[in-house]
């Protein structure tokens, strides 16, 4: 992005269109992404709604500062989500209680809406009582969608320990389940 | 392993609230002035056009006579680099965080051009942008045409505060130039058309192709351009002799300054469908192994229109991607 930064000043406000263009696009696609990585980070509540803001709104202000010849902007993107999940966890350092109705498509039997109320509520139950980083890996993988490789250059983990870490913990998670 | 379990906590964002953001994000977008990079470039070219706009207060009385007595246009016809040492900018940042202030009082926008509109063809952009819209016959190293975005006309008011000009040479003991009072609570009209950026990419590359007509500056009349170039020049670390000899040569009216530190970029004129274009280079290394990282930029003017090609390409390619524009 740099590259063509070199030529387009303010008196060229091209920049600011075509750059506006590109961010516009980056929202809608990783904005999912973002969202659920909380979801799975700090649990189902209005939280993950806050943080999700938050993650783009000073990823917005320092926009200038990603540089694309340093990795993808999911990185880049996905480093400032975890830096506010980071920032969330020191200012509240208690549990907050999970909220267990969750907006499901209609056609569903009220059993089958109990029993996924029930099946989020429990896997919610199961994260919030995991170490900090093994749900930090679960919610780069499940909730953000994220590849091994990608976590292990988000998090400084080889990609190998990032792939054993999330097995062993998805396999102990599935025998409480 | 079985873990489609995990996948249980996964849900599409509401569309209210993604809609509340995106909105939110947008409109800080439109208002936020230039930002700060950290590549010196980006913060040079900034300024640059800040004190672009303050060369462009100036005109020679000998210029043609305008209907509207007491201003004149300034159209971008072609494109000048210079070399500057980047530790200057550094030295502006501290000055001031906010770049775009440093010559300014106010700036007041005329007219939003809102959001930029997204097309999935240049066919169906020109119709918005109100110009056909040009598009590379060759698009090398296997880059494929993404999106096409649409900015609408704009314009925006500035304000020029001399004593902040001023304060600026102080601060950067600049002592060979002085801030004609004259220049002081002038004001300074931008108007920009609809422009028209395209994007084209292949795995990690990226080019960008940007077409609009000339922004049209209107500045008040009276003033000396060249001075007011020098000022700008000796801002950006050109040296006296240097500034005074440049700013005495270029046509402030139609020339637009490209600044380029010397430590990270080299630049060369050029010619593209036969017309005077400049070339900008960024050199350097990567960050991975060491492969020499490609970027380069590419800018001309045709008829009444400019444009723009940057990219992660070396020359060749994206000189031939720049000849193929059609």
């Amino acid at each position: 992005m740099e590259t063509h930064e070199l030529a387009l000043p303010r008196l060229m406000p091209w920049n600011a269109a075509a750059t506006a263009a590109d961010w516009e696009a980056l929202y809608v696609a990783q904005l999912p992404h973002v969202y659920n990585f909380f979801r799975y980070r700090v649990g189902v509540g209005p939280e993950a709604e806050d943080l999700t803001a938050v993650t783009f709104e000073k990823a917005w202000r320092a926009r200038g500062r990603y540089r694309r010849d340093l990795g993808a902007f999911s990185t880049w993107l996905f480093t400032i989500a975890r830096h506010v999940a980071v920032d969330h966890h020191r200012r509240t350092r208690e549990h907050v209680p999970l909220e267990h109705a969750a907006e499901l498509a209609g056609g569903h039997t009220p059993e089958e809406l109990a029993e996924h109320r029930s099946d989020v509520s429990r896997l919610a139950t199961l994260l919030a009582g995991l170490p900090e980083r093994e749900r930090e890996l679960l919610a780069l993988k499940y909730g953000a969608g994220l590849t091994n490789r990608a976590i292990a250059r988000l998090t400084g983990l080889g990609e190998s320990n990032v792939g054993t870490i999330l097995h062993r913990t998805v396999q102990a998670l599935r025998a409480d389940w | 392993m079985d873990d489609r379990f995990m996948h249980e906590l996964k849900r599409e964002p509401r569309p209210e609230f993604a809609r509340e953001l995106g909105q939110r994000l947008a409109s800080g977008d439109a208002a936020e002035p230039v930002a700060r990079r950290r590549f010196p470039l980006r913060s040079a070219l900034a300024l640059a056009a800040g004190l672009a706009v303050v060369a462009g207060l100036t005109f020679s009385p000998a210029m043609r006579v305008s209907a509207q007595a007491f201003l004149d246009l300034f159209r971008v016809r072609q494109f000048t680099a210079v070399s500057f040492d980047g530790s200057r900018l550094e030295q502006l940042h501290k000055a001031d965080p906010n770049n775009t202030m440093l010559v300014f009082s106010k700036t007041e926008k005329l007219q939003d051009p809102g959001p930029p509109k997204v097309f999935a063809t240049a066919a169906e952009a020109s119709g918005a942008a109100g110009f056909p819209v040009r598009v590379p016959g060759v698009l090398p190293s296997g880059l494929v045409a993404d999106t096409v975005a649409v900015g609408a006309a704009g314009a925006e008011r500035m304000t020029v505060d001399a004593k902040k000009l001023q304060s600026l040479l102080d601060a950067l003991d600049i002592r060979d130039v002085t801030v004609p009072g004259s220049i002081d609570g002038k004001s300074v009209t931008i108007r920009t058309t609809p422009i028209v950026f395209q994007q084209f990419h292949s795995g990690n590359k990226h080019a960008h192709l940007v077409q609009a007509r000339s922004p049209e500056v209107e500045v008040p009349g009276g003033l000396e351009l060249n001075r007011l170039g020098a000022i700008g020049l000796r801002i950006l670390g050109v040296s006296a002799a240097d500034a005074r000899r440049l700013s005495n040569s270029i046509d402030w009216r139609s020339t637009m300054i490209v600044p380029v530190p010397v430590d990270a970029g080299s630049f060369r004129e050029v010619t593209v469908h036969g017309q005077k274009a400049l070339l900008v280079t960024r050199t350097g290394r990567g960050s991975e192994g060491d492969r020499e990282r490609y970027g380069a930029v590419v800018m001309w003017t045709e008829g009444e229109q400019v444009y723009a090609l940057a990219g992660d390409l070396d020359r060749d390619e994206l000189m031939q991607m720049a000849e193929s524009v059609h």
